[in-house]
């Protein structure tokens, strides 16, 4: 089922004045903020933290390597920014730009084209045991008492998966969304093997059959068309829209003018929700938002 | 006459505080340290005292005592670097120190991060370079224990080297070629180019090792130092260490740790530790104890003299560990009560103060400008209410002093320390 209004995503370029503008697509009624890949040189987690205290509701997508980032580093890093950002957050395990990355790693850290959707789904699988060695209600805090949390709502994890081991308990509470928003790119292969777990997907199909079909294998999980950000391909995606066989747009790296611009056209078709709507990220797209919830 | 030479001022936040029951506190907010406005008003409380840094330290392993999680302890602290990008993003001026260890990590990893940090910042970033010691932390990271002393420095000493020559090239286009026993790389950091190139790299060396390698790479660094003497020697010996390896003594700050209780009177100072470390009832006390030895000590009867066996059979952590410990207070008969207690109350070599704002003042002046330390880092019992009363009544007191800045006069972490070349 789509939601009313169309859900706009925007590829951030963490370029020039970054704060004003996040602000900026905040208040144009952006609904995420996608930032990494390619384009992005600078480090994404820190990125999304340094915007966080400024912006109010806007999602904050980040990238994440997935074949060359330890799970503990990852669990934390994320429940820290899912509390700084008030349960805005939003992670995109991606194993797209590793073949770029690798070598400052050593190429013993190259994974084999065979190894990757296993090993990127090692790694999501330990990350989230880590989130979920605590229960979302652990923390007491009761001065009077002494009670701080509640030690049988924290536990070891003991994962030992093929390519990480990993005992926990994590050195983080459970993220304030439970699990932050998971996004991924049908582009990346690693989204077969996590689509029962996608809460978004950018998607490149335009044909509604082909559209029809990735609805039908994951019928709770959002799409996301992406499109130019200078606007070519909107009116078909606004069409899309229409017919409910996408859920909104990714917005691709484009001058900040084109994107305003695009984002302008959207309005002016009516499809945009005309505030924002506050409540954690997974609360409003989430595959649980749609009462379809599959725990993986 | 020569200037007085210039105090300066780091915090070293902890969560909540170093006090292991200061959560509890009275002017303590344990709820807000899961909370971006928490941050963004210490960033700005560190500010109007003119410190030159905020640090957090951290560790990589979970709350845990042989598989039972404390339920008295606080959260040591979020992820730092999450935490100092939100606190630079709120302020202009303070320095941002990240507490990373090189033992489970990657250089390429670390300096993209450090660089990001840096650059959004402006050239606030530092690095407290630090080795895991934990028995736990290998276990996060599919190994079973941590790789011994000498090894994990040599470790840190190429991480350093590597991610050096990942910031150097960044903005040239050039890729580096590092390849050494612990890391073989060949990368360059797409960050674009902060304004000194590098985060400020900052360390704690106490061994001899711990001193040659902070002699040689650190531009601050954290000692533990109780007394003036202690203090004084360190610097001295640090000092002439910078000598023999062709840097000037002035290129390293030596920050001492503090921590400070105050109030109106010496005795009532004396009186509120008394009551702040009573936040700790024995309880908290043994599960602290039972964290820094890896068991549940729980089941203990705390009257009792320690059962050194039992509770090294009860760890899991190497008998060794836990003996180095418990062995000498277990020979002297101490129960289990009251040694953890007692250690609960040692902040580790670091220096307690309990006085009035007025005393911390002159003794904070008097040990700068004599040679003992070129500043102090600062360890609030509990926050933020001890670092608030800190910088309402003792920073005017050192600035009338004449050794702490009014203002910034620089807006780099390194400039706040003097070696903006």
């Amino acid at each position: 089922m789509p939601s009313k209004s169309l859900i706009l995503s925007v590829a951030f370029d963490a370029s020039g004045d970054l704060t004003r503008r996040a602000l900026a697509l905040e208040a144009l009624g952006v609904d995420l903020l996608i930032i990494g890949g390619a384009k992005v040189l600078l480090d994404p987690l820190v990125v999304a933290s340094w915007l966080a205290p400024k912006l109010r509701h806007i999602g904050l997508v980040t990238i994440l390597p997935a074949l060359t980032t330890l799970p503990f580093h990852a669990a934390r890093a994320l429940s820290a920014m899912d509390f700084m950002s008030g349960g805005h957050l939003g992670w995109m395990p991606s194993t797209l730009e590793h073949d770029a990355v690798v070598s400052g790693f050593g190429a013993h850290m190259q994974v084999p084209d065979e190894e990757r959707e296993a090993k990127a789904r090692d790694f999501i699988d330990a990350t989230t045991r880590l989130w979920e060695s605590w229960d979302d209600d652990a923390l007491i805090i009761d001065k009077e008492s002494g009670v701080y949390l509640d030690s049988d709502k924290v536990r070891r994890v003991d994962y030992r998966g093929k390519y990480f081991t990993v005992m926990g308990p994590l050195n983080a509470a459970r993220p304030p969304q439970s699990y932050p928003l998971f996004v991924q790119d049908e582009a990346d292969p690693l989204h077969r093997v996590t689509a029962a777990r996608t809460d978004v997907l950018l998607t490149g199909r335009t044909d509604p059959a082909a559209l029809q079909a990735l609805r039908a294998g994951a019928p709770a999980t959002r799409l996301l068309l992406r499109c130019d950000g200078s606007g070519a391909g909107l009116g078909l995606a606004a069409d899309l829209f229409a017919r409910g066989l996408i859920d909104g747009v990714h917005l691709e790296s484009a001058p900040a003018q084109e994107v305003d611009a695009s984002i302008a056209a959207l309005r002016q078709c009516g499809v945009l929700a005309d505030g924002s709507t506050p409540g954690h990220l997974r609360a409003k797209f989430g595959r649980s938002s749609i009462s379809t919830e599959i725990k993986s | 006459m020569s200037p007085l030479p210039e105090l300066h001022l780091w915090a070293f936040l902890q969560g909540i505080g170093h006090y292991p029951g200061g959560w509890r506190a009275g002017g303590a907010t344990p709820h807000a340290v899961f909370d971006a406005a928490y941050y963004a008003r210490i960033g700005a409380l560190a500010e109007r005292g003119c410190f030159d840094a905020i640090v957090f330290g951290d560790q990589l392993n979970g709350r845990d005592a042989g598989g039972r999680t404390p339920g008295r302890l606080a959260i040591p602290t979020l992820d730092p670097i999450t935490l100092l990008a939100v606190i630079g993003a709120a302020t202009s001026h303070i320095g941002l120190v990240a507490t990373v260890s090189t033992t489970y990590n990657d250089p390429f990893a670390i300096a993209e991060k450090f660089a990001t940090l840096d650059f959004l910042s402006q050239g606030r970033a530092g690095w407290n370079i630090v080795t895991s010691a934990h028995p736990a932390t290998p276990w996060n990271f599919g190994a079973l224990e941590l790789p011994d002393k000498t090894l994990r420095y040599a470790r840190a000493e190429e991480f350093v080297t590597a991610a050096s020559a990942l910031w150097a090239a960044s903005g040239t286009g050039e890729t580096v070629h590092h390849s050494g026993t612990y890391f073989t790389l060949e990368g360059k950091l797409r960050t674009p180019k902060p304004p000194h190139g590098r985060p400020v790299l900052v360390q704690a060396g106490q061994s001899e090792d711990g001193r040659d390698f902070a002699a040689k790479t650190a531009e601050a660094i954290f000692c533990p130092a109780s007394r003036f003497e202690d203090s004084f020697a360190y610097r001295a010996d640090i000092r002439a260490r910078l000598v023999r390896f062709g840097r000037h003594p002035d290129s390293v700050k030596i920050m001492p740790g503090l921590s400070f209780v105050l109030a109106d009177t010496e005795e009532e100072a004396i009186a509120k530790d008394r009551a702040l470390l009573e936040l700790a009832p024995e309880d908290l006390c043994i599960e602290y104890l039972g964290e820094t030895i890896g068991a549940d000590l729980s089941r203990f009867d705390p009257a009792a003299v320690i059962p050194l066996d039992a509770i090294v059979a009860a760890s899991d952590f190497p008998a060794a560990y836990v003996k180095q410990v418990l062995a000498g207070p277990a020979a002297k008969g101490l129960s289990l009560g009251a040694f953890a207690h007692a250690a609960m109350r040692t902040p580790r070599g670091h220096q307690t103060f309990c006085g009035t704002p007025e005393q911390l003042a002159t003794m904070m002046t008097r040990w700068v400008v004599e040679g003992a330390c070129d500043g102090f880092t600062l360890q609030p019992a509990y926050m933020p209410g001890e670092l608030e009363i800190f910088v309402d009544q003792v920073v005017p007191l050192l600035q009338a002093n004449g050794v702490l800045r009014k203002a910034y006069t620089h807006s780099t972490l390194r400039g706040h320390l003097g070696l903006d070349a």
